[in-house]
């Protein structure tokens, strides 16, 4: 973060757009998923794993604006979000 | 980590922390102060006077539901925690539904009502903290959940950003213009990010189930099915027409104390009070342990003997509890409390100091300091309206306590009114001033208020609680020191302006 610039993404204003899109509503939507899954495969008492996993989803969703706004490049960013949400979802209607 | 990743870091500290700044603020003030939620409670309702050992209280409290609510469905008795005072009490006849809500009755030392003055005192700043005032209690939960989100995005990208995140801590440059306020929002940041970031989760972890419930829906269904499981449920017997006594509750008390090793009732809740149907639910206090879930025990009325208890919390359970417990900080001393206080304060001066840098940075690039665009001069602005303005509608908010007639209808209502009101008038002054005046005078103002309102205090209405008094004289010399600071140094800063601009290109990082 050594620069003089003020900070600005490397693209222009649409792509940061898309971005801020992406981690709120994506990732929102996959770890919301993930954590469901969670919920239903922690073992021990239920409310002890519903907890469990909910608070791990903050961590989770906060590393979701870290990662998108550090991605070099979008598509692939949102391609990954897709198939981390299809992996939770498939986990979902198998167990 | 590249300089590119640590750059989109940046941008993403800047824009989640500005665009919540304002509310993370208030957030920050009010639930600072509301770390003294009981004693401001208790500075604002002066008529209780001092506090009773929980025999005398619960005592008290017998006599006065037996001899006014013999026949009462419900009575329920709140002991006053070891910070407060007044136990109050509470029935509910046959006829009345059960979620009806009464105003509950306090007693004195001597077992008589209290003719108190209606107020939220310290209750006020607690709900206000992730509540919010004038809207739906749902939409104030959403919004200080997404507030509290961009603060743990801004707390990990800010440390992303902060390469050298140590070094930082021990540069200070005084009245270095931007620098100086860099330095210290970076200081005020390190110094206590274990606490910040802390707070931020655990708040996040208070309303976790609003915000996430998919992880309840996973493990029990829904959200009321997992806390159906959790919350202990007891079972209370018809009513049997047999007269029968009532315990003395102090009893109940010494029983509740020998099961929880010594530990403090906090309510007793008895159904059927004088029927053979009694029973009796014992609820601990929540400053004896650090987790927040409910300990309860229930006894049989008649005769004392314990019937059931809440059972023991499962790891997760209680990792939630604890973490819920640790952000309301019920359980800490008064040392503790000490320290819970002064990194709140940290904590709010650290987003103070965050928006006051973000103006001060953009000022430096500005192509005419004299005519900001539109959103420059809003953010100015409304950065006074927060940061001095409400210290200085709080202050009022104690004023309305102590000056509006007892009397009055919707009095209580009508001291948060005045708080608002205040803060509106911040808002529409500065509009019409620089944001250097509006600084100076708001933040004069709330010193001033808050001096003389510790002076009054003391002269005129008590003076068996003065260390709240002091407390708040430190707080308002706090104020009249900022006001004195900025009107010595922002002169000084509009100097260096010209020469930010030619500064180093490394120095310009934030």
């Amino acid at each position: 973060m050594r620069g003089s610039s003020p900070p600005a993404p490397p693209c222009g204003h649409g792509a940061t757009i898309a971005r801020i899109a992406l981690a709120i509503a994506g990732g929102y939507v996959t770890v919301s998923l993930w954590t469901f899954l969670l919920g239903r495969l922690i073992p021990g008492d239920r409310p002890g794993a519903g907890f469990t996993a909910t608070m791990l989803s903050f961590l989770l969703y906060a590393g979701c604006f870290v990662w998108v706004f550090g991605a070099k490049r979008l598509g692939r960013a949102v391609l990954t979000m897709t198939a981390l949400a299809a992996v939770a979802a498939l986990g979902i209607a198998l167990t | 980590m590249s300089v590119g990743f640590r750059q989109t870091q940046a941008a993403l500290h800047t824009w989640s922390g500005l665009i919540v700044g304002w509310v993370l603020y208030a957030m920050f003030l009010a639930g600072t102060v509301s770390f003294w939620r009981e004693e401001i409670t208790r500075w604002a309702q002066p008529e209780i006077g001092s506090r009773q050992p929980a025999e005398v209280d619960v005592a008290n409290a017998q006599r006065y539901l037996q001899t006014h609510a013999a026949g009462a469905a419900e009575w329920t008795i709140a002991l006053p925690d070891a910070r407060a005072a007044g136990v109050s009490v509470t029935f509910r006849d046959k006829a009345t539904p059960r979620n009806a809500t009464r105003a509950p009755i306090i007693l004195d030392a001597h077992g008589e009502p209290v003719d108190v003055r209606a107020t939220e005192g310290g209750d006020f700043f607690y709900r206000l903290h992730f509540d919010m005032h004038y809207m739906p209690i749902l939409w104030g939960r959403w919004l200080a959940g997404l507030c509290a989100m961009a603060m743990l995005i801004a707390i990990v990208s800010g440390v992303i950003t902060h390469k050298k995140i140590f070094a930082d801590f021990f540069t200070f440059r005084p009245r270095k213009g931007q620098r100086s306020w860099l330095d210290g929002h970076n200081a005020l940041a390190v110094l206590a990010l274990p606490f910040h970031l802390m707070i931020t989760y655990t708040g996040l972890v208070t309303l976790m189930t609003l915000y996430m419930p998919w992880g309840a829906d996973g493990s029990n269904g829904s959200r009321n099915a997992l806390f159906a499981e959790i919350i202990p449920a007891y079972t209370t017997p018809a009513v049997t027409g047999n007269a029968t006594p009532l315990i003395d509750l102090r009893i109940a008390l010494d029983t509740a104390g020998k099961i929880w090793n010594g530990g403090h009732v906090a309510t007793l809740k008895i159904t059927h009070p004088g029927d053979a149907s009694a029973r009796i639910v014992a609820e601990r206090a929540a400053a004896d342990r650090v987790s927040s879930n409910q300990v309860t025990v229930q006894l049989d009325g008649t005769t004392g003997a314990v019937i059931a208890a809440s059972r023991a919390e499962s790891a997760g359970v209680l990792t939630r509890g604890g973490m819920i417990g640790v952000h309301a900080g019920r359980f800490a001393s008064l040392e503790m409390r000490w320290l819970y206080f002064l990194l709140g304060v940290a904590g709010t001066a650290m987003v103070a100091t965050g928006l006051v840098l973000w103006t001060v940075k953009r000022r430096a690039h500005l192509p005419d300091p004299a005519r900001a665009h539109f959103g420059f001069r809003l953010v100015e602005r409304l950065n006074v309206a927060f940061v001095a303005g409400m210290p200085l509608a709080m202050s009022a908010f104690l004023w309305a306590n102590r000056l509006l007639p007892h009397a009055m209808a919707e009095r209580a209502a009508w001291e948060i009114h005045t708080m608002f009101i205040v803060w509106a008038l911040a808002l529409l002054h500065v509009c019409f001033v620089s944001p250097r005046r509006g600084w100076i005078i708001q933040f004069a103002l709330a010193g001033v208020s808050l001096a003389a309102l510790a002076l009054g205090d003391v002269a005129f209405v008590r003076t068996d609680f003065v260390w709240i008094d002091l407390v708040m004289a430190a707080l308002g010399t706090t104020c009249l020191a900022i006001a004195w600071g900025v009107g010595r140094h922002m002169p000084a800063m509009q100097k260096t302006r010209k020469t930010m601009v030619t500064t180093r290109p490394e120095d310009a990082n934030a």
